[in-house]
């Protein structure tokens, strides 16, 4: 997915990775990273309520829109607040 | 760029030994080393100055090298010119050159890295490393000048240095040559491809310089070199950190890319310049500027191809790389000769594709103890110097030189 | 001669994907592919890919500690063919060990984001995607152990079967460099261009943020295989060759009626039942309601990131590139494992 996002910034678009490995992204050479919650859910936790996982997803979205927004060095990981 | 000939006069030394005063019989060089020693504590008015003689081979270490010079005198001329004397012209008319020795300057100067150390291994592992495990050494040792003013006692040294290379020289004044070298750039019409050098150097003040006819090189613009006038004193180190990657005054008299291109002028190709850049320079655009002025210049001698050089550490590879860019933007066909790390290449660019490897500077040669150690008993990171390793490629002067002096590179393992 | 070996959980026989968040453990001898080296493997680690990936510090501790405790003279990871969790895991083990002097060799794909992560510290023996090749991986395997178990050290890469290690080793040669750069030059200059060092990747530099975000067209990528139920396009679960367009036109979530994950390189459980959380569509949708950027390109793309060859996932990213550039995209957000 890292190759895949790097094709497109290599064409000018801003893109943000959102994924449970961010380690893997960084070596690969994706610039926006978003660490993700889990492997099988990288947007989404099953052990929160309904409610709760929602508003967490809500925060980790309006991250990944908020580093699309930023200036970053390359290969930048971020995470989201619990 | 023709003009009349250089002619390098070689007197091969055999041997050198101390005697009562300096002469040169036979190939034998005697130096009084007492008169020399007490000269130089008079001419730098450093109290603690030792000379020191070694032979090839001897299981030796040199620690706090700053530079290396080959000894050199141009009767009727200057040696170094900006430096020894007045700024003319290098490059022309006959200087001798006494192969086969070396004057090593030493000094623990207020800005060393107490990082990576600059040593010479006459013997043992690091020996072939460099080329002066292969010489009669001269030694210039100056001690306790950590806390001088490194802006007093940096030339003082460096003049120290060359003054001493011209006076052994200065020996065989009046004797025959063994040999002579005669570099001559003939016009060259015959449509063989223009071969140009772009040749980094650089100036970041007092213990980081490059001298150019005397002058510390720092641009703002490239500037063309009579590549004669490289090998003949007009450039000059005073860069003493980074060892294994920088150039020494010693590797800009005998640079083997020019005196290749010289020989190979007329036969296989046409030497068609030499533009001096300077690297290390603060800003992006600065760089770039020197990189396209570089290019500028190298078209404009009808050169078809490129060879650059850089200079030493990470930001000089920028700056090698941002010249390889101009130039093949400007369709001038490069090659550029590079240091590597364990880390791979500190900088790339797309367009340089024909790269020449100097080696892994981080590499790490084999511990090994001297029976001696000249220049201080222990190395800026306080370790001892005489039981100091494994140590590093970088940390062995000109071991991993980007101006391609020495026969090793670097292959996948 | 000790060895010691790695396992996921998996290969170590402890489940497949449901026990891929599985702690770290330690076995006595050798277990499943490990008895097929040839050598006498005194102990078997294992961990989840999962766990390894998210925990990886304590994954590290947990295993260099039994290493520095079992004093193996070699240690053997995987092999983990075209797996990137595994293939990961292996040579981040393999690459710590051997910094502290326990020589490592472990096997995989060539593309495997493991090779990077083994930094030449590591022998890595390249291998098939799939299990295919477990033989010759373990052969490959053993024979560059049994050398390195008894301090020595293989020879080149192509005599020994290994991957050329980042690590550059010096050697003396007959020419100076100033010599061969001439050469090579006037080689270059006759239409020949060769190289004494390889090109790095050309890495990319981040591209300047959206300077106007209320106004700006998103999209959204994903390559965990997010696919309508019952997958109409047979997206592969694994080594996907092509990518996937599906209209999100008046769609506000996606629901577990209406999509699933094919993807077959993690456990899909939670994904299919929750698809917002691989896919986060409807946190999207109330971002865009609410303002905060301007509107969702209305296609998700989708493809199975497992196995996907760099050249196609290269090739994936132009050519998507290309459409969202058409339909003047302002900003990508993409999601997977």
């Amino acid at each position: 997915m890292s190759t895949l996002a790097r094709e497109l910034e290599r064409l000018g678009l801003p893109s943000v990775v959102i994924t449970a490995l961010p380690s893997i992204a960084r070596m690969v050479g994706a610039n926006r990273i978003l660490r993700g919650v889990a492997i099988t859910n990288p947007t989404g936790d099953p052990d929160l309520a309904a409610a709760d996982e929602r508003a967490l997803r809500q925060r980790i979205v309006d991250r990944a829109i908020e580093m699309l927004q930023t200036k970053v060095p390359p290969r930048t990981i971020w995470e989201t607040p619990r | 760029m023709s003009g009349p000939a250089l002619e390098r006069a070689i007197f091969q030394v055999a041997s050198v030994d101390s005697g009562p005063s300096t002469g040169w019989r036979n190939g034998r060089l005697t130096i009084d080393i007492r008169g020399l020693q007490d000269e130089l504590r008079r001419a730098t008015r450093i109290p603690s100055v030792e000379v020191d003689l070694t032979q090839p081979g001897e299981p030796v270490r040199i620690v706090d090298v700053l530079d290396v010079v080959a000894p050199v005198d141009k009767p009727g001329g200057n040696a170094f010119p900006g430096l020894l004397g007045p700024a003319e012209s290098a490059g022309r008319g006959r200087t001798a050159l006494l192969d086969g020795i070396a004057v090593i300057s030493t000094a623990r100067l207020g800005d060393a890295d107490a990082g990576v150390p600059s040593i010479i291994d006459l013997a043992g592992p690091g020996a072939a490393l460099t080329p002066w495990s292969n010489t009669w050494n001269v030694v210039l040792s100056f001690g306790d000048v950590l806390d001088a003013p490194i802006g007093e006692v940096e030339p003082a040294i460096r003049l120290a240095s060359l003054r001493t290379a011209q006076t052994l020289a200065a020996a065989v004044r009046k004797i025959v040559p063994d040999r002579v070298e005669s570099f001559s750039i003939a016009d060259e019409t015959g449509g063989l491809p223009g071969i140009g050098v772009v040749l980094a150097v650089a100036a970041e003040g007092p213990g980081l310089d490059t001298f150019v006819f005397g002058r510390p090189f720092n641009g703002p613009e490239p500037m063309e070199i009579d590549p004669r006038g490289v090998l003949d004193g007009a450039v000059v180190s005073g860069a003493y950190n980074e060892a294994g990657t920088r150039p020494t005054t010693w590797s800009y008299q005998r640079m083997r890319l020019l005196e290749s291109l010289l020989e190979r002028h007329g036969k296989t190709l046409r030497l068609a310049g030499v533009v001096l850049t300077a690297a290390y320079l603060d800003d992006a655009a600065a760089k770039e500027r020197m990189a396209t002025g570089a290019a500028d210049l190298v078209v404009r001698s009808g050169a078809t191809g490129a060879i650059v050089t850089t200079f030493g550490g990470g930001n000089s590879h920028t700056d090698a790389m941002l010249t390889v860019r101009a130039l093949e933007r400007a369709n001038v066909r490069t090659t550029v000769l590079i240091a590597e790390t364990n880390g791979g290449l500190t900088d790339h660019v797309p367009e340089a594709d024909a790269m020449i490897s100097v080696g892994n500077e981080d590499e790490l040669v084999d511990a090994w103890r001297p029976d001696r150690v000249i220049g201080s008993a222990r190395l800026p990171d306080g370790r001892r110097a005489a039981s100091a390793g494994p140590l590093p490629f970088l940390a062995y002067v000109g071991s991993v030189n980007q101006l391609g002096d020495r026969p090793f590179r670097s292959v996948s393992a | 001669m000790k060895v010691a070996h790695y396992l996921n959980q998996f290969f170590a026989g402890f489940g497949a994907e449901e026990q891929a968040s599985m702690g770290a453990v330690r076995v006595e001898g050798a277990v499943g592919p490990g008895r097929g080296l040839g050598l006498p493997v005194a102990v078997t680690y294992s961990c989840g890919d999962d766990y390894f990936g998210e925990a990886e510090d304590a994954a590290l501790a947990q295993l260099l500690g039994w290493i520095a405790k079992d004093r193996p003279d070699v240690l053997v990871c995987g092999p983990a063919f075209g797996s990137g969790r595994y293939g990961y895991a292996c040579g981040s083990l393999a690459r710590e060990a051997a910094r502290r002097g326990v020589p490592a060799v472990t096997a995989m794909e060539p593309d495997n984001p493991g090779v990077v992560a083994a930094e030449g510290w590591a022998y890595v023996v390249p291998t098939t995607p799939t299990v295919i090749g477990m033989r010759q991986a373990l052969a490959g395997m053993a024979a560059i152990a049994r050398l390195l178990g008894i301090g020595g050290e293989p020879g080149s890469p192509e005599e020994a079967g290994y991957l050329p290690r980042s690590i550059r080793r010096n050697v003396r040669v007959d020419r100076l460099g100033a010599d061969r750069a001439v050469d090579l030059l006037l080689a270059k200059i006759a239409g020949d261009t060769l190289t004494e060092i390889a090109p790095p990747i050309a890495a990319v530099e981040p591209p300047p943020p959206v300077p106007n975000m209320t106004s700006a067209l998103i999209a959204l990528v994903t390559e965990s295989g997010c696919v309508p139920r019952g997958n109409p396009d047979h997206l592969t679960s694994r080594r996907s060759s092509r990518w996937l367009r599906y209209t999100l036109d008046g769609v506000a979530t996606l629901d577990s009626r209406g999509y699933e994950t094919v993807h077959g390189g993690f456990d899909t459980t939670f994904a299919n039942g929750e698809p917002n959380r691989i896919v986060p569509l409807d946190a999207l949708r109330a971002s865009e309601r609410n303002g905060n950027y301007g509107a969702l390109h209305p296609f998700l793309y989708t493809t199975s990131g497992v196995d996907t060859s760099v050249a196609n996932a290269v090739r994936f990213g132009q050519e998507i590139g290309a459409e969202l550039l058409d339909a003047g995209v302002t900003a990508v957000v993409l999601t997977g494992t």
